[in-house]
């Protein structure tokens, strides 16, 4: 019993070294918890730790990417460690580097310290959910960002945040307790906690059907929730309508791919290479063509823009499953290409109406009227990012959508499952509908005439807005040349 | 004791947990519901873990499982106060600013 409890700790203790992003991000929560403490009031000390820290964590997980190139299991099975997880968390900490730099404007009245701690503590569980090959392990880090969230919504600090705090919170405590319920029973089937292993496979090929159809349904439920994808999406508009801007931006981007990721992971191993007692590839398409539908026929009718953006992400969870319906490595290797177009037009979008939210107070779509006379830049700019949000050429939002339903659609020859046709013809119907309300945006800044109330006007230009504009060149980059993101995710090994 | 016995209790309490979580109005008793579906997953795993190779895992899942039901429950009444500071309710159908 010593023995083999000292072999675990040196094992342990061996493997700390591939944790090393990880390790960063829990440096700088303590950092920014001491800075916090010590010197009070100093939001530029603290948002230049998170900055710094963020990037070397960025730098750290590149490496991983660059240098690791078969799967490690580490940490006594809890954690495997491939190029995969490592562009996963190159994704996260991007996304996270950006809502940091666009939170600067409203920053002052926050509580600083503990806004940003927050923030990178999501990363910190996000990285770890992505990697996470054990039950508890997944458990955790879920919990680690759903805790997390809860706080982070009622952040804006009025009535509003508080409600939409606690319709989250509710909402996703339920969701992770029917989610350790199912992992209950998988354990109970298969006796082990590690579902990357061969015995949990063997013993899932073997069981009973019942408790395996109960138990998996339970537990991708939770990773739905956490993707705000339907029907487990009721949550989200609330949510993104009461937290602050910034806030909304990470929660459309981070715990959802986080969430993706580790939907991705576990249903390939209850897939069981399609002899389980549930046809996975079509329960996802299924779930796919819900959230699509929801998401778009619900924004269409919205006049609050953070509100319609937030039925907006809930459409492209839907466009990401319905990638990944596709089951095949190109397919993975097109969502993977989505998410990170996704990522950056949807932050772009977020930093843009989240300037005008500040400077203007602009937060229904009648209160965008006219922008474009004082504002010609910014309203190019979120022109081309509502066309890439609909996919639409020549933006990055086209050739992400193009893979995604090339994917399908090859997927569909080779299997000649149904749903994945109908996925196909009712995704193209739906990237025709969200026209409607993405345009609506633009129509108003442009077509109709200013809003006297509101005055006009410059507003000072910031910093964001170059990144924003930089962003939009980088979206439009991936159109004209798809193949330089492409060739990053080649690299990736995704042996499962 | 036979090992079904156990499933059909903590089944028994996962039900119940989730009836006073669908039909009770108040934050608090949801609450309390949703501690009582986390228990029944606990029971499940101590369960199960007298069988299973490796004892230790089960149990220590269900020990994790009460820390961060705790933390949870930390975190969800802190939010229910703030909630119960601007409504001066905590009846979750009097809770319904946002719309839409």
């Amino acid at each position: 019993m010593t023995e083999n409890l000292s072999f675990k700790l040196h094992s342990i203790i061996g493997d700390l070294s591939y944790l090393l992003p990880e390790f960063i991000l829990v440096a700088i929560i303590l950092l920014i918890l001491l800075a916090d403490l010590i010197f009070k009031n100093q939001p530029k000390l603290v948002r230049l730790i998170a900055i710094v820290g963020l990037l070397f964590e960025l730098y750290f997980s590149t490496r991983q990417y660059l240098h690791i190139d078969k799967s490690m299991s580490v940490f006594a099975g809890m954690v495997t460690l491939n190029s995969l997880t490592a562009f996963w968390k190159m994704i996260f900490s991007v996304g996270a580097l950006l809502t940091i730099l666009m939170s600067q404007a409203k920053a002052s009245r926050w509580k600083t310290g503990e806004y940003h701690m927050m923030i990178i503590t999501i990363v910190l569980g996000a990285n770890l959910l992505a990697m996470s090959s054990n039950l508890l392990m997944v458990y955790i880090s879920l919990e680690i960002i759903s805790i997390t969230s809860y706080l982070l919504t009622t952040f804006s600090f009025d009535k509003k945040g508080a409600e939409a705090g606690i319709k989250y919170f509710l909402f996703g405590a339920v969701a992770s307790a029917i989610m350790i319920y199912g992992m209950s029973l998988l354990y109970a089937v298969t006796l082990t906690l590690d579902f990357t292993g061969q015995q949990f496979t063997d013993a899932l090929l073997q069981a009973n059907p019942l408790p395996v159809i109960v138990g998996s349904v339970m537990l991708v439920a939770g990773f739905v929730y956490k993707m705000a994808a339907a029907p487990l999406h009721v949550w989200s508009p609330d949510a993104y309508t009461a937290a602050p801007t910034p806030v909304v931006a990470f929660f459309s981007v981070v715990p959802k791919l986080a969430g993706l990721a580790i939907l991705i992971k576990v249903i390939l191993v209850i897939n069981l290479f399609g002899l389980g007692p549930i046809n996975w590839p079509t329960i996802i398409a299924i779930i796919a063509m819900i959230t699509i539908l929801v998401g778009n026929f619900s924004a269409l009718w919205q006049n609050n823009v953070k509100r319609l953006l937030a039925y907006s992400s809930i459409a492209h969870a839907g466009f990401l499953l319905a990638g990944f319906a596709a089951f095949s490595q190109p397919a993975l290797q097109n969502v993977l290409f989505y998410a990170v177009v996704y990522l950056i037009m949807n932050i772009a979008t977020f930093m843009i109406v989240n300037h005008f939210e500040n400077s203007k107070g602009l937060i229904k779509v009648e209160d965008y009227s006219g922008i474009a006379v004082d504002h010609p830049y910014l309203t190019v700019l979120i022109t081309i990012l509502f066309i890439s949000l609909t996919g639409i050429p020549p933006t990055g939002g086209f050739t992400a959508k193009l893979l995604i339903f090339t994917s399908i659609w090859e997927s569909y020859s080779q299997t000649d499952n149904q749903w994945l046709l109908y996925l196909l013809v009712f995704g193209l119907l739906n990237t025709v509908i969200s026209l409607f309300f993405y345009l609506k945006i633009p129509f108003y800044m442009i077509f109709r005439t200013p809003n006297k109330e509101l005055g006009s006007g410059k507003i000072k230009f910031g910093m964001e807005n170059y990144f924003a504009g930089i962003l939009v060149l980088a979206i439009l980059l991936i159109f004209f040349k798809p193949e330089w993101l492409m060739g990053l995710i080649n690299n990736i090994n995704f042996a499962f | 004791m036979q090992i079904e016995f156990y499933f059909l209790i903590s089944s028994f309490l996962f039900a119940i947990g989730l009836a006073i979580v669908v039909t009770r109005k108040n934050a608090i008793l949801v609450l309390m519901g949703i501690e009582l579906m986390l228990n029944a997953a606990n029971i499940n795993f101590v369960a199960i873990s007298q069988s299973a190779p490796d004892v230790g895992a089960g149990q220590f899942f269900a020990l994790f499982v009460i820390v961060v039901a705790a933390a949870e429950a930390a975190v969800g009444l802190a939010i229910v106060l703030r909630v119960y500071d601007y409504f001066k309710t905590i009846d979750l159908d009097n809770i319904n600013e946002l719309k839409g």
